[in-house]
């Protein structure tokens, strides 16, 4: 079977560490990288190619829905998963218009 | 070897189940509870009596300053570790006036987390490092109490401060804490009076400044 590469955007360290466990537990899924901002997202988009991004709305630099548009720019064919403490409508509809998928509600 | 009990008390359930995968990796912890609501918490911790209770500063209701005054007092033995994203002054000084012992930005690793646990177990405190510093400089300038204002209202007005404040109306308000519409409308009145606040958008306004809602 061919595992999901995830690649991991949240600039909290102890949350982002908390969410590799929860997904590394599932044997599907494969964490094949991490990083802590929108800058460092794109570029990691760019050179790992993951499968699916799960990235969180609110980052430092470069928020996610930036990030997001620059990183389907690029590499249209990748799956962003838009993760956010908010469940404002404004953010879902940005984060719709921005890519693909939904946005998950912590 | 005994192991150090946990509570874990966070809203975001993604958030506090990769605490919780985080905490449980290390063998001489033991998480007993993990809930995602303030006075859930208080019931829980007066219940079980945690050595640690991990208490996220943004709680929707009652928020981890008010949890922490709390559980000071129906769960003395407890220790509170402070989860916050914010290094704010005023949220710092008003978690450990409240009684907390340690106080963690998210921006910390897991082994971080993990020593916090372990500092507050053995009877220490544990602060992130640019907590500390904001300790620092709070010390070594004397800066005045930012919490000041809040100090002029009791436990029970800034319990019914912060759900005003999150919109709730005086007969929800009510129901909440137990209480009746007219002593809610008479701690409304006396919270407006004693903050010189003549609205409830400003009470709104002051209670983002202040931090008890985000």
């Amino acid at each position: 079977m061919k595992r999901v590469r995830v690649l991991l955007v949240d600039d909290h360290t102890v949350v982002r560490r908390g969410l590799r466990r929860i997904l590394e537990s599932v044997p599907d899924i494969e964490v094949i990288g991490e990083v802590g901002d929108g800058v460092a997202a794109v570029g990691a988009a760019s050179s790992l190619t993951p499968d699916v991004v799960l990235m969180d709305l609110s980052l430092p630099g470069l928020n996610g829905i930036q990030a997001t548009k620059r990183i389907l720019s690029e590499q249209p064919t990748i799956n962003v998963v838009m993760l956010s403490m908010h469940a404002e409508e404004q953010y879902v509809e940005q984060s719709l218009a921005a890519g693909r998928g939904g946005q998950n509600r912590r | 070897m005994l192991k150090t009990s946990v509570l874990l008390v966070e809203d975001h359930t993604v958030v506090r189940q990769g605490l919780r995968r985080i905490l449980e990796n290390d063998p001489s912890i033991e998480i007993v509870a993990e809930v995602g609501d303030g006075r859930e918490a208080i019931a829980v911790a007066q219940r079980l009596s945690p050595q640690i209770a991990i208490v996220d500063i943004s709680l929707p209701a009652l928020n981890g300053v008010e949890v922490t005054r709390h559980l000071a007092k129906v769960a003395p033995d407890t220790r509170v570790l402070i989860l916050s994203m914010h290094a704010d002054e005023a949220y710092v000084r008003q978690s450990l006036k409240a009684g907390a012992k340690g106080y963690l930005l998210k921006d910390a690793d897991d082994q971080d987390l993990i020593r916090a646990v372990s500092a507050l177990s053995s009877g220490a405190s544990y602060f992130s490092p640019q907590v500390s510093k904001l300790l620092l400089d709070g010390f070594v300038h004397d800066t005045p109490a930012a919490d000041d204002e809040l100090s002029v209202l009791s436990d029970r007005e800034r319990e019914v401060l912060q759900l005003i404040a999150e919109g709730k109306s005086n007969k929800e308000v009510a129901q909440l804490l137990n209480l009746s519409v007219s002593t809610v409308e008479s701690h409304r009145k006396h919270i407006m009076e004693k903050l010189d606040l003549h609205n409830t958008a400003s009470v709104v306004r002051f209670a983002v400044r202040k931090g008890i809602i985000q």
